[in-house]
């Protein structure tokens, strides 16, 4: 952070002068930094998955509902393995009722045990927002005033210098696809500068979108679009992908590309799983977004991976 | 005579992020100006009167300089209408 004084000088006819100083604080642009790359899998095949992808970075958990044991377990678990965890969990009720304060008491147990770790760790709150009836911004308008709360009230009660707060949206918002993409205008109207102003980082999970009836969009360009918009939105913080997959492995060079090009990405988990997935995915993909062994996709991955970090 | 006095020096907001811009106000006034009271009368047919009373401040002209500052990201534009508005502007 840079304090620069602005100074100029007040003359009056008779050659009198005052001079008016102020200082303007300057904070200092985002150090580049390291990609940490990683995935999520099922909880139990952790290690069978990493044996066919070699060794990641990051690790994405999930804690479906508000449940401190469970998410410190997990986040725990993964840090003993040498990953950082990229953690998400449920509000305990609706997201009104955690904006207007009903889960402070649960904010700040959790920013204690955290605080307690002193390790880096990036949580989420509800992500993937839309569902179950929500889905237009004004209906956002509560998730983002939610998170908003979870992060002041976690930094009002103990040091959360290596937690990353921010939240997970959906991903197809920033796509180019008429009908799943939203406006600036629009996205604004969940995206308050409030909201953006509490987040250390803003995170998507970006899918391709192909079904067996419908040709989807790789991932990177949604990623490149989430980029250029915070940026319209002045926020200089880290992005992050929360999930991601590619039907055709010769979308994962570009997405490391796009990764790569702006200091602000610092981590993208890839979702590598054969659980929750969607039913309607490209029969090529045998059922679900996991890396098959002896799969191109499993090779461009691991491509992905030796190209962040030569030395995994 | 004596320097002007600072009346107004606000920053808003006073934190910029590199490719940003804020608003510095910088108002003085003549610390020798003289205030006087003008008044007038006004009266009806009846001779029923109103006396109108304001107070006028007569003051030395104030020029403001170019602002300046030693950081080269920062840079600036004067409000062409009102010179005590400065736009700041820091570089990325």
């Amino acid at each position: 952070m840079t304090q620069a004084t602005l100074r100029r000088v007040v003359t009056d006819s008779g050659g009198h002068t005052t001079v008016i100083t102020r200082d303007l604080t300057i904070p200092d642009p985002p150090a580049t930094q390291q990609l940490r790359l990683g995935m999520s899998t099922e909880w139990s095949r952790w290690n069978e998955r990493v044996a066919l992808t070699g060794p990641v970075a990051l690790r994405r958990c999930f804690t479906p509902t508000w449940n401190l044991t469970s998410f410190m377990n997990k986040v725990e678990t993964i840090l003993g393995t040498g990953c950082i965890p990229y953690a998400s969990m449920k509000f305990a009720g609706t997201w009104a009722q955690a904006a207007a304060g009903a889960d402070d008491t649960r904010f700040r147990d959790l920013a204690r045990a955290l605080a307690a770790l002193n390790q880096t760790v990036r949580v989420t709150f509800h992500h993937e927002p839309r569902g179950s009836g929500t889905s237009t911004p004004t209906q956002l308008i509560p998730w983002g005033q939610a998170n908003t709360r979870a992060y002041q009230v976690m930094r009002d009660t103990a040091d959360m210098s290596q937690v990353i707060l921010g939240p997970t949206d959906n991903g197809f918002p920033w796509s180019n696809k008429a009908g799943q993409n939203l406006s600036d205008t629009e996205l604004a109207v969940y995206y308050t500068p409030t909201f953006l102003a509490a987040c250390d980082a803003l995170g998507g999970d970006f899918y391709d979108g192909s079904t067996d009836t419908r040709v989807g969009e790789p991932s990177h360009v949604k990623m490149r679009n989430f980029a250029a918009w915070a940026t319209r939105r002045g926020f200089t913080g880290k992005l992050d992908v929360g999930e991601w997959n590619f039907v055709d492995a010769a979308d994962v060079a570009p997405t490391l590309d796009v990764l790569a090009a702006d200091p602000r990405w610092w981590a993208a988990s890839l979702f590598n799983s054969s659980e929750n997935n969607r039913t309607d995915l490209p029969t090529a993909l045998g059922g679900s977004w996991e890396l098959r062994p002896g799969s191109d996709r499993l090779a461009a991955f691991r491509a992905m991976l030796d190209a962040a970090d030569p030395d995994r | 005579m004596a320097a002007p006095t600072i009346a107004v020096n606000r920053l808003d907001p006073p934190t910029v992020n590199p490719g940003g811009h804020t608003t510095w106000t910088t108002v003085a006034t003549d610390a020798d100006a003289t205030t006087h009271t003008v008044r007038r009368t006004v009266a009806d047919a009846a001779g029923g009167t109103v006396v109108f009373q304001a107070q006028l401040t007569v003051g030395d002209p104030l020029t403001y300089s170019p602002p300046t500052c030693d950081d080269p990201r920062v840079s600036f534009e004067v409000d062409p209408d009102d010179p005590t508005v400065v736009t700041v502007n820091v570089a990325s």
